[in-house]
């Protein structure tokens, strides 16, 4: 099966990968100052190189490892499902002395649900609610 | 509950834990069921007829995931000590888990809720004599 990002996804990447490179670039930009004889850097000049692994690489490495941290859990866990949307299964009855005969109708007697339901008084009390 | 499936032995576990600590705590017999109502509150008067023991005891929730409804229907006598308004708060308190897709969280709330509702309090001073 081939993946097929949307454009959402596509648009949201583009803006994430501009966003980190912006940061990255602004994140080195120091390094890249010129000396000077005033300049009392008993360093020496970083290389190029040296000044984007360190002020742009290490920041990446560790926004990085966070979102590993943050992520990583949702991937080894299923995705969340909705119960009610995904019941497919038999009707379980709970409870004590729960004999019913549920899924074919026949709830331990010749009569069907509804006869026994109109021929003896309904229970006063309860509630309905829909979700 | 994973799609294609109906409820797992865990579930049902859950569920009868669930059961049993709410007619400890009462007294009164309670019944879940979990599927097709097709007849709507009908179909839920008529599982509680159906049932052995003492229906006029017996508190039922009837949950159809399929068509999202959710009936509780109350006995005779559990209806002097869960009345309507109680069992209306509990089928808030279960719908609203229940639109979080927790099917079991659900029950619990509703079902403990008419649990601790209809538990009397002890009367010491009467209980010593």
């Amino acid at each position: 099966m081939i993946f097929k990002p949307s454009r959402h996804i596509i648009r949201r990447s583009v803006i994430s990968a501009g966003c980190v490179a912006a940061v990255g670039v602004l994140s080195a930009a120091p390094a890249f100052a010129q000396d000077s004889v005033a300049d009392n850097n008993p360093t020496g000049l970083l290389s190029p190189g040296t000044a984007v692994l360190i002020f742009a690489g290490i920041p990446l490495a560790v926004a990085g490892l966070i979102w590993l941290l943050v992520s990583a859990p949702s991937w080894t866990r299923k995705a969340r499902t909705s119960d009610s949307a995904a019941f497919s299964g038999d009707a379980l009855v709970v409870g004590a002395e729960a004999d019913m005969t549920v899924g074919g109708g026949d709830f331990g007697s010749a009569k069907t649900p509804m006869d026994i339901a109109r021929g003896i008084d309904v229970p006063p009390g309860g509630t309905s609610a829909r979700w | 509950m994973p799609a294609g499936e109906g409820v797992t032995a865990r579930q049902r576990q859950a569920i009868e834990e669930i059961v049993s600590a709410a007619e400890n705590l009462c007294g009164l017999s309670f019944k879940v069921y979990v599927g097709q109502l097709s007849d709507g509150r009908a179909s839920a008067e008529a599982l509680l007829q159906a049932s052995a023991g003492e229906s006029t005891r017996t508190v039922l929730t009837a949950i159809d995931p399929t068509s999202r409804t959710l009936e509780i229907v109350t006995g005779s006598h559990a209806s002097t000590s869960i009345d309507d308004r109680t069992c209306a708060l509990a089928a808030l308190a279960m719908t609203s888990s229940f639109q979080a897709g927790e099917l079991i969280g659900g029950i619990r709330n509703g079902v403990n809720l008419m649990a601790e509702h209809a538990r009397r309090p002890e009367r010491r001073h009467l209980d010593t004599i």
